[in-house]
């Protein structure tokens, strides 16, 4: 593929390890963006971004407006969703959903009216001639809040919690190195759409105070770069510098980008605000000026389509939830022997076709029999060490591989498995063809099941414990009650005892006398008898 | 002269060892059995008593008097395997005895069955059955342990035990397959 011969205008650093892959970029970015007709339906998952699912505030049978918010945020790591077109709400139910698993989630189904009417925006008046000051930082993170906005990089993690944190931020890096074959949504959006990108970068920059901007590239976009150096000069914007990498698969990680930019490696547990730096895509730019300029929320995004069962690959905006049948029969593709979402290396096989698109959705490869090589049979591990020198994390693959094969999860965290960024490149070099990444992601998968657990074990020792020692408590009082009631029995009894001791005492006395008296009186009548 | 020296010297040595350990055994005194407590931290907390024991911790206390470490159906194989690392003895199969390795899953009362007896909440070892005499009773699935112990003293049969479905945020990769091809070879 063409290489740019642009220089970089800052020093680029070295990443360990990484591969050259065959790019097959050039079946889609050759035609301009286009857009498909709207599907018959739009199924909305609402579990589209990282974080807690949305709730939906709308319901069946209600008529919605492109744009209008259709679900809410569950707390502040979640996101709002939009109807991504005018229509009416026909169903709010469980559907399968973009996921690895292929189980159902709640989805929001919209069927369009075909009219497409936006509902009413609300874009920030005068944007470009407010300058950082004037232009606070809430509104800003408000605006990119209720917009919906998430990294459209591939996390779909919510935008205004990453630009939350305000201070030692020095460096913005606007990620477009898009390493991973046959993807070209960014490369497209750059070409097509640079100065909104570079506005979009802007608007972000006014969130901090003096920051740098980069913007990371990789020279396998010719195109694109031309085109940024074009909307810099247009708009002016000098204190953006643009870097050129070599294309290397994965330079486009967060990680690995910060290394070729910085020489910097973001440490074990850390994040790259801890460094002082925040990066962003360029889809995720782009966005974000929609959103503030234009008011418009997130309702659709580039996806490339291509594989070699696709007819008309190519980049194409498409809304959120259209189902990948319909771009399968848009497109007027044969039927796919795979759906891949995301790329070949770190995407997923879809469970089925029925699934709509998510934030997160960069790209679908709609492959051909035998185009991915997915089939061949695992062989045993020779131990060549060829993994070792792929991996981007400078980590031992074939050391995590034995551990997660033998469940024995505590040694593979010892070898810093939660560093692995789950790139595939140590599969794709593996002579044996294991499935390496699947059993990192088995292990890491298990890991996190085991620690809810655990923490759902100690919740019910503590609540076992707290009733045992309730119980206790309540027959230790009952005990105390019986013993006190005891003694004031007892006690009563004493005293009643007493009294019939005075009692006895006195009819005693009453007794004597009476009889006293009878025996005097029975003298008397014999003495008067007698008389 | 040296005789008297060295009974000296040793004397004086053992006086002070003795001293030293006499110190660290109070200093560093140990509260209870620590073997105990990390048998415990294994075992699931479901309480359930399949194990023959009112509770985890009276199963733990008894495996570190030598019980046998397979007798707990809910912390399944890979309990039995963690016991079996802890205390160093051998991976032994699940005791059939005492039931089987099951799903996770939580109690359920038909409500509009309940009597309010209140026999289930004084069954429950976590406290997670809410309700009053002769008011409907109801679990908090969030506590719920899946023990069963309160299906058996209900008198009207109205509680159900419900697999949990496995949703996005529970569900975990598997492992792939294990596809090392078996070739056989014949002997001449």
């Amino acid at each position: 593929m063409e290489r740019s011969n642009f220089t970089s205008e800052i020093p680029i650093f070295e990443i360990p390890g990484g591969i050259h892959p065959e790019e097959h970029k050039l079946q889609s970015n050759q035609a301009e963006i286009r857009r498909i007709p709207l599907a018959d339906e739009l199924v909305i998952n609402l579990k589209g971004q990282a974080g807690n699912r949305s709730l939906p505030v709308v319901n069946v049978g209600d008529k919605v407006l492109k744009g209008q918010m259709i679900a809410e945020c569950d707390g502040v790591f979640s996101a709002y969703q939009h109807a991504p077109t005018s229509g009416e709400v026909i169903a709010i139910e469980e559907r399968t959903i973009a996921h690895p698993s292929g189980l159902d989630d709640l989805c929001i189904v919209i069927k369009p009216d075909g009219e497409d009417t936006w509902t009413e925006l609300s874009p920030v008046e005068n944007l470009e001639g407010l300058s950082g000051k004037e232009l606070s930082r809430e509104k800003i993170l408000a605006q990119i809040f209720e917009k919906g906005i998430v990294g459209l990089g591939g996390a779909s993690f919510p935008s205004h919690i990453k630009l939350k944190q305000k201070d030692n931020i020095h460096t913005l890096i606007i990620n477009a190195a898009e390493c991973e074959p046959y993807v070209t949504c960014d490369d497209k959006l750059l070409q097509e759409h640079a100065e909104e990108v570079l506005k979009g970068a802007e608007i972000i920059s006014k969130l901090y105070h003096d920051i740098k901007i980069i913007v990371g590239i990789e020279d396998n976009k010719p195109k694109a770069i031309e085109a940024l150096d074009l909307a810099r000069k247009n708009l002016e914007l000098d204190n953006i510098k643009l870097a050129v990498v070599p294309t290397k698969y994965p330079s486009g990680g967060e990680k690995q980008l910060i290394q070729l930019l910085t020489g910097q490696e973001v440490p074990h547990g850390k994040l790259p605000v801890d460094l002082g730096l925040v990066m962003h895509n360029v889809g995720t730019c782009f966005a974000i000026y929609q959103a503030l300029a234009l008011g418009k929320p997130l309702v659709e995004r580039l996806v490339t389509l291509t594989g070699e069962a696709c007819q008309q690959p190519g980049n194409y905006w498409i809304p959120f939830g259209t189902p990948i049948h319909h771009l399968v029969k848009a497109t007027g593709s044969t039927q796919p022997k795979r759906l891949i979402m995301g790329g070949p290396m770190m995407g997923y096989e879809l469970p089925s076709d029925q699934v709509g698109i998510v934030k997160a959705t960069n790209c679908i490869i709609m492959s051909a029999d035998g185009e991915l090589g997915m089939d061949q049979t695992a062989l045993p591990c020779i131990r060549c060490g060829k993994c070792m020198d792929a991996c981007p994390a400078s980590l031992l693959p074939q050391q995590l591989y034995w551990h997660a094969q033998a469940d024995e999860f505590d040694k593979a965290e010892e070898y810093d498995l939660f560093d692995c960024i789950e790139c595939g490149a140590c599969a794709y070099v593996c002579p044996s063809h294991i499935p390496l990444v699947q059993y990192y992601r088995y292990a890491k998968s298990t890991i996190r099941n085991n620690r809810i657990e655990k923490i759902k074990a100690e919740k019910a020792r503590e609540r076992h414990e707290a009733r045992q020692e309730r119980l206790e408590r309540v027959k230790r009082e009952k005990a105390e009650r019986h013993r006190k009631a005891a003694e004031a029995r007892k006690k009563v009894a004493a005293e009643a005892g007493k009294k019939d001791a005075k009692k006895a005492a006195v009819q005693a006395a009453l007794a004597r006398v009476k009889a006293k008296k009878e025996a005097q009186k029975s003298t008397d009548d014999n003495q008067e008898g007698e008389l | 002269m040296d005789l008297i020296t060295a009974v000296i010297i040793l004397a004086v040595l053992g006086l002070i060892f003795g001293g030293v350990l006499g110190f660290a055994s109070i200093k560093f005194k140990v509260e209870g059995d620590p073997i105990v407590e990390q048998i415990d931290d294994i075992l699931p907390q479901t309480q359930c008593g399949q194990c023959g024991y009112p509770g985890c911790k009276p199963y733990a206390e008894a495996i570190a008097n030598g019980d046998e470490i397979n007798k707990c159906p809910p912390g399944g194989e890979a309990g039995v395997k963690a016991l079996a690392d802890l205390l160093g003895r051998e991976v032994i199969p699940l005791d059939e005895e005492r039931g089987e390795e099951k799903p996770p899953s939580v109690a359920y009362i038909r409500e509009d069955e309940c009597i309010g007896c209140t026999k289930c909440i004084q069954a429950c070892p976590v406290d997670a059955i809410l309700g009053a005499p002769k008011l409907m009773h109801t679990v908090i699935i969030d506590e719920c342990t899946g023990c069963d112990l309160c299906v058996e003293p209900c008198p009207v049969d109205c509680i159900d035990m419900i697999e949990l479905p496995q949703t996005i945020s529970t569900w975990k990769w598997q492992q792939p397959e294990q596809m090392i091809p078996i070739k056989q070879v014949e002997a001449n």
